[in-house]
């Protein structure tokens, strides 16, 4: 998840908190998260919490865990 | 930004900075109580570490951390100065240095041997880091005030308080803050972070490739506020920054509070999660504002005492810095070498093109162009010197580096040596600093393995037991003169005459004089060494050295005496590009001597029947140029002869005619050329014409040889008129 995708999981994320289902988002095989990543996810993470949707992070990478453990976000966005 | 040139300054700033690194660690072993070459030490890992940093070089940064605590031991007197510990940062220092080679390389990840390497290091450095860490511990336990509160108005929190907004463009600039704040994780600890996002009401409006992230980091580190600032350096512009150091005044948290975007009351949770202030401390101040309302901000921090006086010292360091800075920019600028060979270049072709107008101008017979060519030629020699003096370097560098090469050789073979350098301050042309330092390390290892006795057979020949390497530089009628000489065993001369006939390279029974027997070294496949070390057999021998010398035009020769030492004499021209040269004819050849090899010029004489002439009552032996070149005897009626001076040795060169000095132009010959003797370059004519530039060391020594060799002298002629042919005058197509 980099700033090169970004734009892309952007729409599919937003398409997917659209929908009235919960979402799990897998993000086990995550290879590598960067700032632009990190944003998308806590982007999600608000617009559920407003929404009252449920919204679960799914088994992080080592890379997603390093990353998020480093901003001090993992518990915020409940990936742990 | 361009990341690619900024990396190409972190490289040749680390090798600069490792340069001097080592030069210090060689000064502090024979002075190990100066506290400002351990602080200049330690300050040179402290910025390695530090800039390796903003490039994401996590193995050079923890490799260099160790390094730094060990030299920090060292700086605050918890360690002493060991031999075996400056042979050990003398070992990281490389290695180091070979990380950074690898960046430049291109590899920015360890391999497997690189880490393997840092393993073994970091073991024996730990050794010695183990007792500072140790150290700092106990003190610190000990300076902490005793508990209670600190200073009215003055936060607990024993750690810095970081706050960044970072800049919208970030990413898209290529800069990822994930990187910094990694980055800071290696300047000390980050206890506690808070990441913001703030995309406020436009989540759906939110740009993926904007940063909205923003930071409060609590961080604990020894670091000094420039240091920390250092790690934002690239993104200072873009983003909000505030460091507030350790027991900053509560009113600066409140300050930073007012000047965040966020609601304060957010704020002040947050940095109350941070730990860096308490909700007590931030209560107090904001109420404390609030009754002083009128008095501006700073009234408030002048009534609460100054501001810590650790945040006033880092300020004036910084700023003295970068006064430092600036007037060291002042004094000089870094150039690209290329640039200036380039300007060299172009030197070089308004030399020939005022040649050319000089020329016209007498041709033509006008007195005012005349004039004119001649003032501008002038000017044109003044550019010239200029230009070349640019690419003038101490040779002191070089010099310097060999101090690292006597320390760890005399350590290898368990032998006590000194290395004396003079001369230090001599200048001479880039290119040939960068060419001659391959033959000097290999004379000056020959000086150390074959020179330099052990300590027992110093003793032994009452001399002292610490031997004595010296490298010497200085200027000599337009050369420059090295010499290499250590105070050993010296060589002994009948070992070299028995070898050389053994090879068959004298006759048996010839007696020679002691400079031709010790030139015999420098023929290949001569080694009078008895027992080999792993030093030699590197596939360099003393013949390699001699080659690498002629082919800078430069000339060496040794002088011994049997238990007094050696001396190599090492003659090199001082640029390899301009020479100011003669030019003598030949029929209608020129060629061109240069000038700083001419002696004098005399009328043709010889004795009857024998290649010499008398000089002042002295045999000067000559050689024919016209038999050189195989070109058939002469029609003139008057002969010169151009007396040329190599290391002390003089002879003769028959020419037809003498033309003058000339500003000659060295240009390379190609490589079909290559083959040719006693011709070591061209030059280009103001009429247009190519001139071959004359080897001067190389006749003399064919004219010793014809000489030495009487009977062959002809054969020697005839071979080389076999062998060499003279190229047509041609313009080469440059």
């Amino acid at each position: 998840m980099t700033i090169y995708r970004a734009a892309d999981l952007k729409k599919a994320l937003i398409g997917a908190l659209a929908a009235d289902a919960p979402i799990r988002v897998d993000l086990s095989r995550v290879t590598e998260l960067d700032t632009a990543g990190v944003q998308l996810l806590v982007l999600a993470r608000h617009i559920a919490d407003d929404r009252k949707k449920e919204l679960v992070f799914l088994a992080p990478s080592e890379a997603v865990r390093a990353v998020l453990q480093l901003l001090n976000l993992d518990r915020q966005l409940g990936t742990r | 930004m361009n990341l690619d040139s900024v990396l190409l300054t972190f490289i040749a700033e680390s090798r600069e900075v490792l340069h001097e690194m080592e030069n210090r660690l060689l000064a502090v072993e024979s002075s190990p109580g100066d506290s400002e070459t351990l602080n200049a030490i330690f300050r040179a890992a402290h910025t390695v570490k530090g800039s390796a940093g903003l490039f994401d070089l996590d193995h050079i940064v923890t490799f260099t951390h160790v390094v730094e605590t060990v030299l920090d031991g060292l700086r605050k007197g918890e360690l002493t100065v060991s031999k075996d510990l400056v042979a050990l940062l003398l070992e990281s220092c490389d290695h180091v240095r070979s990380l950074i080679d690898a960046v430049a390389e291109g590899r920015r990840e360890e391999d497997a041997d690189s880490r393997a390497a840092a393993a073994g290091l970091l073991e024996r450095l730990r050794r010695y880091a183990a007792a500072p860490e140790a150290a700092t511990r106990v003190r610190s336990a000990v300076d902490r005030p005793p508990g209670g509160a600190g200073p009215a108005g003055v936060v607990d929190g024993s750690h810095w308080h970081i706050s960044v907004r970072f800049g919208r463009d970030l990413l898209r600039n290529g800069m990822d803050p994930l990187s910094l704040i990694g980055y800071l994780g290696r300047l000390g600890t980050i206890k506690r972070i808070e990441t913001l996002f703030d995309a406020g009401g436009l989540v759906e409006e939110m740009d993926p490739e904007s940063c909205y992230l923003g930071v409060e980091i609590a961080f604990e580190s020894g670091a000094d506020k420039s240091t920390i600032e250092r790690a934002f350096e690239f993104v200072r512009d873009e983003c909000r920054i505030s460091i507030l150091p350790p027991h900053s005044r509560v009113i600066e948290y409140v300050r930073l509070i007012e000047d965040l975007p966020e609601e304060p009351s957010r704020l002040g949770q947050i940095l109350t999660r941070c730990g860096s202030v308490t909700a007590h401390e931030l209560e107090t101040a904001l109420r404390m504002q609030s009754s002083a309302s009128a008095a501006p901000i700073g009234t408030i921090l002048v009534q609460q005492g100054a501001v810590a006086p650790a945040v006033v010292e880092a300020a004036l360091a910084r700023q003295a810095r970068l006064r430092d800075a600036k007037a060291q920019e002042g004094r000089s600028i870094r150039i690209d070498a290329d640039k200036l060979d380039r300007l060299i270049n172009l030197v070089g072709e308004l030399i020939i093109s005022a040649a050319r107008a000089d020329l016209v101008g007498r041709r033509t017979r006008n007195v005012e162009l005349q004039e004119c060519t001649s003032s501008l030629s002038g000017l044109v020699q003044e550019v010239r010197d200029t230009a070349l003096q640019l690419r003038m370097v101490k040779i002191a560098a070089t010099f310097n580096r060999f101090q690292r090469v006597v320390h760890d050789v005399a350590r290898e073979l368990g032998k006590d040596i000194a290395l004396e350098i003079a001369g230090e301050e001599t200048e001479l042309d880039k290119t040939v600093v960068e060419k001659i330092s391959d033959p000097l390390m290999h004379l000056v290892r020959n000086a150390i393995d074959h020179g330099i006795e052990s300590a027992e057979r110093r003793v032994a020949a009452g001399k002292s037991a610490r031997g004595t390497v010296s490298l010497n530089a200085y200027h000599d009628s337009g050369s420059i003169i090295i010499e290499v000489s250590d105070d050993g065993g010296g060589i002994n001369r009948d070992r070299i005459v028995a070898k050389a006939v053994e090879r068959g390279l004298i006759e048996p029974g010839r007696t020679l004089s002691d400079r031709d027997v010790f030139a015999l070294v420098f023929e290949p496949g001569l080694s009078t060494v008895e027992q080999v070390t792993n030093l030699s057999g590197r596939g360099v021998g003393m013949d390699v050295v001699k080659r690498n010398i002629e082919a800078l035009r430069g000339a060496v020769e040794i002088a011994s005496e049997e238990g007094v030492g050696t001396a190599v004499t090492v003659r090199l021209p001082l640029t390899l590009a301009i020479i100011n040269g003669f030019l003598v004819g030949l029929g209608d050849s020129v060629f061109v001597i240069p000038l700083e090899t001419i002696d004098e010029c005399l009328e043709f004489t010889a004795e009857p029947g024998h290649d010499y002439t008398n000089v002042r009552g002295q045999a000067l032996p000559f050689v024919r140029l016209r038999e050189v070149f195989g070109l058939p005897p002469t029609t003139a009626r008057r002969e010169s002869i151009v007396v040329v001076n190599s290391l002390g040795r003089r002879a003769g060169i028959v020419v037809d005619t003498l033309l003058g000095e000339f500003q000659t132009v060295i240009k390379p010959l190609g490589t079909i050329f290559s083959h040719l003797r006693f011709v070591s370059g061209s030059t280009i004519l103001g009429n247009g014409n190519v001139a071959l530039i004359l080897d001067a060391a190389g006749l003399i020594q064919h004219v010793g040889h014809a000489t030495a060799t009487p009977s062959t002298g002809h054969d020697v002629a005839a071979a080389s008129r076999a062998t060499t042919r003279l190229p047509e005058p041609v313009r080469p197509s440059t």
